[in-house]
């Protein structure tokens, strides 16, 4: 230790407040230091002579100080006095700042647990989410009952529009307002991606016999609900109370279902289900007019005829059936369209062009059978030729 | 040994200051009882009156009553009871200097000084012969180191008597009077090269009486 140390320690050292270990080493320090020696000295005689004498108190102090703090001690407080405190300690509490971050951060930890658990109860986490869909597709086959008529949609009219626009105006005459088959169809697709095989086929035999088709179709007619045998397949339409004609919308006639789901239903006017009349309607006209625009000949007869099979009685069938027998018209086969058009004579709503067809049909085979015998007569003299040969045959 | 006495007393009172707020009065009687007579000539030191240092004391103690349920024990029972005394008695000399006049009736030097029962320079001799001039030598002393002790600073006089009359630790001050415990110990050494000049003729007599 050296001098600056031990003045540091100096008042320490006078009155004993020194650790043992610093105190020693001061006590060293002051037996090797005359100037140290001489101040701790100095300090320690002047203690010696500074003690100021105690002074007793007053003998009475104790009681008078007992007696004042005897008095001076709060007594019992009333109930009264302890509630005001207790609310005014609570409302000092209220108004800290601490207290109100608090009370916020217990609210938003109560709203959020209120809100997961409500989420928690309306929605299970092991619970799966199903889907389910409800309703049921409509038949594929509609029963011969129903009133067919083209589905209908706003775009029914247009779609109608745009397939007649495409179809040659001279062999089909405009749709009447009645019936408007084809106001329910969409737009067509190309009719070279139709498969005209899957449909005649079953009509191949219908073809073969051309003026007989009436037999091959009565041949099919049956299956569909057709008297067999005697009478013919396009019998006379029942009356018309019957068959009710499908009502008539301000975009044509509506397709209504014959019952569940879809009973009394509008139906869009999309793409029918394969199978439906209507879509086999639809595929033999775009065939039609397919050939038409390639300057084929019709080729959608027996695609019509078994429409008209497996629809009689029903606004498909009809149009089929008149659609039918333009088509047998184009190619000649006057005999197959007269058959047609006089069973659709039998029908209200076809009459008119039923017989405006079957007159033209008239003329035009009158303008043949009157071609055909202006050019007999020119080839009669060259005839002899033939029948010497089968004289010397006889001979 | 005077402060491990004094250390066993503290603990002690921090155990009376327990058992008083529990409600046991007698633990405050013993208090009072320890505590009153050092308190009692720290106050007198200070206002050099008696009767001014009898209201301190009481005023003191009736304070602890009052404050007994804020103690929170966070320092020693004396330190909280000479730091109320202490502030009593700056009030006390406020107000007397506010009056702005000494007190007449009180002397500079209380009577009782001169009959105190403490250890005096003139009970030190041990020569029958001389115990008069001891006791005329002693009397002089007394009176100029009073005077002595009432011409120190504020600041080291009342840092002397926590020390030499309450024997109050050097840290112990430092809480009192709020000053760091070096500062304590600077004022102390100040005040002690006071007295020492002021005493310095007697102070081979006082190096005769070791």
């Amino acid at each position: 230790m050296d001098c600056e140390k031990f003045e540091s320690a100096l008042m320490d050292e006078l009155y004993g407040e020194l650790d043992e270990l610093t105190s020693a080493a001061a006590k060293r320090h002051v037996s090797g230091c005359a100037r140290c020696s001489a101040l701790l000295g100095g300090l320690r005689a002047t203690r010696r002579v500074a003690a100021l004498p105690r002074v007793e108190p007053p003998a009475d102090l104790e009681q008078r100080i007992l007696a004042a703090a005897a008095a001076a001690t709060p007594k019992a407080v009333p109930l009264r006095g302890r509630l005001a405190h207790a609310v005014s300690m609570a409302g000092s509490w209220a108004m800290r700042p601490q207290t109100a971050m608090v009370a916020v951060f217990l609210v938003m930890i109560g709203t959020s647990v209120l809100l997961l658990r409500g989420k928690s109860s309306r929605a299970p986490a092991s619970a799966e989410m199903t889907v389910t869909e409800e309703g049921t597709p409509a038949p594929a086959a509609p029963p011969a009952a129903v009133a067919a008529a083209a589905p209908l949609s706003s775009a029914a009219p247009e779609a109608y529009v745009a397939n007649r626009a495409d179809r040659p105006s001279a062999l089909l005459p405009p749709p009447s307002p009645t019936t408007g088959a084809g106001a329910g169809f969409a737009v067509a697709p190309a009719a070279d991606a139709l498969d005209d095989n899957r449909m005649r086929s079953p009509a191949k035999s219908m073809m073969a016999k051309g003026e007989d088709g009436l037999g091959a179709v009565a041949l099919n007619a049956p299956a569909r609900g057709a008297a067999a045998g005697a009478t013919p397949a396009f019998a006379p339409p029942p009356p018309p109370a019957a068959a009710s004609p499908a009502p008539v919308g301000p975009a044509g006639p509506r397709l209504e279902g014959t019952g569940g789901p879809f009973a009394g239903a509008p139906l869009e006017a999309t793409a029918p289900p394969p199978g439906d009349p209507s879509d086999e309607l639809w595929a033999a006209r775009t065939a039609r007019d397919a050939a038409a625009r390639q300057g084929r000949a019709c080729p959608s007869g027996p695609r019509f005829d078994d429409v008209a099979s497996r629809a009689p009685g029903t606004q498909q069938g009809w149009d089929a059936l008149y659609e039918g027998a333009l088509c047998y018209e184009s190619l000649g086969e006057f005999g197959s369209a007269r058959t047609r058009l006089g069973t659709l004579l039998g029908v209200p709503s076809y009459r008119d062009r039923a017989r405006a067809t079957l007159d033209r049909i008239n003329k035009e085979q009158g303008r043949g059978a009157a071609a055909a015998a202006h050019a007999a007569p020119k080839a009669a003299p060259a005839a002899p030729a033939s029948p010497p040969a089968a004289d010397a045959e006889q001979h | 040994m005077k402060d491990a006495a004094a250390s066993r007393s503290e603990i002690a009172d921090e155990a009376l200051m327990i058992r008083f707020q529990s409600g046991d009065r007698s633990a405050f009687a013993l208090l009072v009882r320890r505590h009153q007579s050092p308190l009692y000539n720290f106050a007198l030191r200070q206002l050099r009156s008696p009767s001014a240092a009898e209201e301190v004391v009481q005023d003191a103690f009736v304070r602890v009553v009052h404050n007994a349920a804020e103690f929170k024990h966070a320092s020693r029972f004396s330190t909280w009871l000479y730091t109320i005394t202490r502030n009593l008695c700056i009030d006390h000399v406020r107000k007397r200097n506010l009056r702005n006049h000494p007190s007449l009736d009180e002397p500079k030097h209380p009577q009782g000084d001169q009959g105190g029962d403490g250890p005096t320079l003139g009970d030190r001799t041990a020569d029958g012969r001389a115990n008069v001039e001891r006791t005329a030598v002693a009397a002089e002393i007394r009176e100029r180191l009073l005077a002595a002790v009432d011409e120190l600073p504020d600041e080291q006089r009342e840092v002397f008597l926590l020390r030499e009359v309450s024997n109050v630790p050097f840290k112990e001050i430092a809480e009192i009077v709020g000053v760091p415990e070096n500062t304590v110990k600077s004022r102390m050494r100040y005040a002690l090269e006071r007295l020492q000049a002021a005493l310095s003729d007697y102070e081979e007599y006082a190096r005769a009486l070791r």
